[in-house]
């Protein structure tokens, strides 16, 4: 363990990146712990609030940026990936997280999120899965179990197979991949800070209940463990290690070595020399 | 004898060479001093499937494609009735065919024109590594005057990597045609062109937006492929990365539209571009940044509509969902340019527009300019530069970032502005931008977002208006340019008709509109939809004087000066 | 419960300290949050009783700080490598899925009873692991300080009764926000 005698005084606090919104997540809400976990994250990393973006969509959990005092952008339902994208690579001094839920994650924004496991920006994504859509009142979520029949869209269940983030981020291409649960805001503040400081694409599904649709959810507590292994650079070891968990294992699945994706943008020519081409 | 213009056509398929005959003719006739236009049709197949290149050629500018065929070089005859409607004859029009690929078809030959039979295919053979096309070309070289230098330089610029003996080959082969031309006597020679020296660009529309954006300031854009959008963003891609800006392909267009919004966010004008079906899959993101006030420009170059529609050819049918598109009260900007040059000096403004308006710009194109190349005079720079009002932030006074301004625009924080540290939102908001829904913030914020677009002084790029007459066309976007031709014609005549050409399409500026309209009493509104759009937009927002005409017809054929003089005709 | 679990809090006064400063920290912190979720949901009563358990967390910080300033500056701790007795985080720090917005003070009284065991306990832990022997007097002693303040909580608790089933009752359904 890494002390120094320093004045804890000294630095910035959690509380310095939360704006002075209070949250309406329901008490309970996971996502709370979230929120305090990226706080104490940027707070041990020290980020310029001024150099920060927090990206999301929309949901429950998309709600995060108004309650940081970064820079935020609230995006439209599943395009926070994208957005987020363009973001950084215009802007490649910025720090970017971006925050979404299962449903906006995974289900509209399905595509992007391949794309962007894919391309490997230098961002990292905390997507807060509850394995239902809880601004909409309760419908299933591509993580939810087939079986669940407490909505009113698929009484019988959705007779589905979730998609499980992790193996999908694996498989994608993502450089970094980590589970956390929301009943652990520590750990999950350390994984946020390690994936923000990997390179390329970082996913950290943090697995948060939702007190109000999935109550029994409660028992999360008891399932989740340590998934058992260490982080590999190996996506195919990650992917064989996430393949056999049983979607509570805990950790960091994959701390990869792929080089992020970020085209160089240094100018070499004018405009005018540009348009000579057109010249007859 | 010469004439002022002369439209050519090669036809045949894969393998011919069709469109690099096309393009050499024109690139030469520039060479030689003449102006030029041309534009290109060919079947569904990836290659080898019929084609059509079309040019224009004239010692003046040309505005628009000819009303009929001069000449047409048929190196086969393959699938023509494709292009039957495309090529309209009459019978002063000439056919050179090569007899061993038989007949002409009936549908052209029943225009009554002349035919020439000439063996290309023969020639060709005689020359090693001779090629059809350039027997072609020889042939309408000489046909139209078009000296031998300027085959010559082109053919050099075309084939200079292929080698010596490749740029041999080619200009005996067209030699070879120009020989077998001798004595036709057809009186298609084209007038010498006035040379003024001044500098010319041989540019096609695509290439003259990417260059508007990146003059203007652009230094992000991701892209996805679309049909005729696609080489905008093959223009773009190395010219950013020569001027340090960035372009990214994305998965689709949802994804192109939003990471240019969030570039605009971080401060960085921003540009995509695309067709109709991928303007309708960006329309929710474009209410996303009208609502968060993040400007972003988007070139939808139209193409026949609806749905997948007819993706090769030209129509001006996205006017409404560029409009309209949008869910809830989205007033933005819509733009349209008028020619193919003015695609650069439209996109160039649209840009700066957008920025300066904090609001999305969308670029109405098509592809009759997106995809046709013409010789103009090199366009003048334009003043237009991306300029966003940035926030002075003050210590200890909070940051409002929809604060309400009596211009409607507020000054902007970007990331990396300590202090201005806020979240963006399509969620309806307050001046401090957290949401709201209350409805003074609603009213606020409408009539603010509204305010800033209606307040805004344009200035005199809104319309091109030129000309004096009781009788005036009033058009917009590709239609301008028949529209120009057809005036010319009757002003030679002495008729003199009115045009008013319109850039800006939205927000509608309906007292410069009646303005500009003084005094008519005969008014021709040009379009190319089906369901008159133009004139209905028109119409939901002012009454417009005098009697009204209107010529709408959809695509997929071009607007022709002929079928505008026409119709001035029975007006003036 | 494994002698390696307290072993930074156990190790140096300097450390026992931060701990115990983050104790009642981040137990502050989380009753104020509970206290906001809380108002948020128009639960005026336990949102204020979470805002008094807040304002005792911070007296206890204060009190720990007080102390702490005899004995130099405190070492710089990240929040994960704070080492806790069989709890995540602070043991201080209420349980957020206990949570509800129609709870009662019966139950916000609970939480904050487990809070103190869970405080006491941890402090316990570090008494008997240490070999400090600094360390150990004043781990014992806060542990005493925490046994009063579960003895405070349970009084406080006869006042709230469990309440009958059907608290957790709302006639309407849940709202949609966005």
């Amino acid at each position: 363990m890494d002390t120094h005698l320093i004045e804890q005084a000294a630095g910035p606090t959690p509380q310095d990146y939360k704006s002075e919104v209070k949250p309406i997540w329901c008490p309970g809400c996971g996502d709370y712990s979230v929120l305090a976990a990226v706080t104490r994250a940027f707070a041990t990393m020290g980020l310029e609030k001024h150099n920060t973006a927090v990206v999301s969509g929309i949901g429950c959990s998309s709600r995060i940026p108004a309650y940081t005092s970064a820079y935020g952008f609230h995006g439209v339902h599943g395009r926070a990936l994208a957005a987020a994208g363009g973001l950084k690579l215009a802007r490649p001094e910025l720090t970017v997280v971006v925050f979404g839920g299962d449903g906006d994650g995974f289900s509209i924004g399905g595509n992007h999120f391949l794309h962007a496991c894919r391309r490997n920006v230098d961002m990292t994504y905390v997507v807060m899965d509850n394995q239902v859509y809880g601004m909409t009142k309760g419908q299933a979520s591509p993580t939810t179990e087939p079986t669940w029949c407490e909505s009113k869209l698929t009484p019988e269940g959705t007779g589905v197979n979730p998609i499980q983030p992790v193996q999908l981020a694996i498989a994608c291409g993502a450089n970094f991949v980590a589970r956390g649960f929301s009943g652990d805001p520590n750990g999950v503040a350390k994984l946020i800070v390690e994936a923000i400081k990997h390179p390329g694409f970082s996913v950290v599904q943090v697995l948060s209940p939702c007190v109000t649709f999935r109550p029994e959810q409660k028992g999360w507590k008891s399932a989740v463990h340590p998934y058992g292994r260490e982080p590999t650079e190996d996506p195919a070891l990650a992917m064989r290690a996430a393949l056999e968990d049983d979607g509570f294992g805990l950790g960091i699945f994959l701390a990869g070595n792929r080089l992020p994706f970020a085209p160089a943008g240094k100018a070499v020519a004018s405009i005018d020399e540009l348009e000579q081409e057109f010249a007859v | 004898m010469t004439v002022d213009s002369v439209t050519i056509a090669f036809v045949g398929s894969g393998g011919a060479g069709v469109m690099t005959a096309g393009q050499m003719l024109l690139d030469a006739a520039a060479h030689v001093g003449w102006y030029g236009h041309m534009s290109r049709s060919s079947g569904p197949q990836i290659r080898g499937g019929e084609a059509a290149a079309f040019v224009r050629l004239s010692p003046q500018p040309v505005q628009a494609p000819g009303d009929r065929f001069d000449l047409i070089v048929a190196f086969d005859w393959q699938n023509i009735e494709r292009f039957a409607a495309e090529l309209p004859l009459s019978a002063d029009s000439v056919i050179v065919t090569d007899p061993s690929q038989g007949e002409i078809p009936a549908v052209l030959a029943a225009s009554g024109a002349k035919t020439i039979a000439l063996p290309i295919k023969d020639i060709a053979a005689t020359i090693p590594g001779g090629r059809v096309n350039m027997v072609g070309l020889g042939a309408v070289a000489a046909v139209i005057g078009l000296p031998r230098a300027g085959i010559e330089k082109v053919v050099e610029s075309a084939l200079g990597k292929k080698g010596e003996a490749a740029i041999q080959a080619s200009i005996a082969g067209a030699e070879g045609g120009a020989k077998a031309a001798v004595g036709w006597n057809l009186g298609l020679e084209l007038a010498a062109p006035a040379k003024s020296g001044a500098p010319r660009w041989n540019i096609s529309g695509n290439e003259a937006a990417g260059l508007g954006a990146l003059k203007a300031g652009v230094k992000f854009c991701a892209a996805y492929p679309i049909t005729p959008a696609t080489e905008v963003l093959e223009w773009l891609a190395p010219a950013l990365a020569k001027t340090g800006g960035t372009l990214v392909q994305a998965e689709d267009e949802i994804a192109s539209i939003n990471m240019c919004i969030g570039a605009s966010f971080g401060g960085v004008p921003s540009v995509t571009a695309t067709a109709g079906p991928g303007l309708s899959l960006m329309i929710e993101a474009l209410g996303l940044a009208i609502s968060s006030e993040t400007p972003v420009v988007v070139v939808d170059v139209m193409r026949g509509g609806p749905s997948t529609g007819i993706p090769t050819k030209s129509e001006q049918s996205d006017l409404n969902i560029a409009v309209y598109g949008m869910h809830g009260d989205a007033p933005h900007l819509v733009v349209a340019p008028t020619s193919i040059a003015d695609c650069a000096y439209t996109t160039q403004w649209a840009v700066h527009l957008a920025e300066a308006i904090q609001t999305p710009c969308i670029v109405l194109s098509d592809q009759a300019m997106g995809q046709s190349r013409a010789v103009v005079d090199k366009p003048a720079d334009a003043p237009f530069k991306a300029q966003r009002l940035l926030a002075t932030l003050a210590d200890g006074v909070p940051y409002k970032r929809y604060a309400n301004t009596p211009s409607g625009i507020s000054p902007a924080a970007i990331p990396g502005m300590p202090g201005g540290e806020h979240t963006a939102d399509g969620l309806e908001h307050a001046e401090s931008a957290l949401p709201s829904s209350q409805a003074s913030d609603h009213q606020k914020q409408l009539d603010k977002r509204l305010r800033k677009l209606t307040q805004y002084d344009y200035g005199a790029p809104w319309a091109d208006v030129e000309g004096e007459g009781e009788v005036a066309v009033l058009t917009w976007g590709s239609a301008t340019g028949p529209a120009r031709e057809a005036i010319a014609r009757l002003a030679a005549q002495g008729k003199k008709v009115r045009l008013v050409a319109m850039r800006l399409i939205a927000p509608l500026q309906p007292e410069k509109l009646a303005e500009a309209l003084k005094g008519v009493s005969k008014l021709l509104i040009l379009e190319q939809t089906h369901g008159a759009q133009f004139h209905k937009y028109l119409r939901a927002h002012m009454d417009l004087p005098g009697a009204v005409t209107v010529f709408s017809r959809p695509g997929p054929l071009p607007i022709r000066a002929g079928e505008v003089h026409e119709k001035l005709v029975s007006l003036v | 419960m494994t002698t390696a679990r307290v072993q930074n809090g156990a190790s140096s006064v300097g450390l026992f300290l931060a701990h115990a400063v983050e104790l009642e920290s981040e137990a502050a912190d989380r009753y104020d949050e509970l206290a906001d979720s809380l108002e948020a949901y128009n639960n005026v009563e336990v949102a204020q009783l979470f805002r008094d358990l807040a304002g005792y967390s911070r007296k206890h910080r204060d009190q720990v700080k007080s102390i702490a300033d005899e004995f130099g500056p405190l070492p710089k701790v990240a929040p994960w490598e704070f080492q806790w007795d069989h709890t995540a985080e602070s043991p201080e720090a209420a349980a957020f899925e206990n949570a509800h917005y129609l709870m009662t003070p019966h139950h916000a009284l609970k939480m904050a009873e487990v809070c103190e065991l869970q405080g006491q306990k941890y402090y316990a832990a570090v008494a008997s692991e240490t070999k400090d022997p600094t360390v150990a007097t004043l781990a014992r002693e806060f542990a005493d300080e925490e046994g009063g303040h579960v003895e405070l909580v349970r009084r406080w608790l006869e006042r709230y009764p469990t309440p009958p089933e059907g608290w957790d009752e709302d006639p309407d359904p849940p709202n949609y926000s966005e």
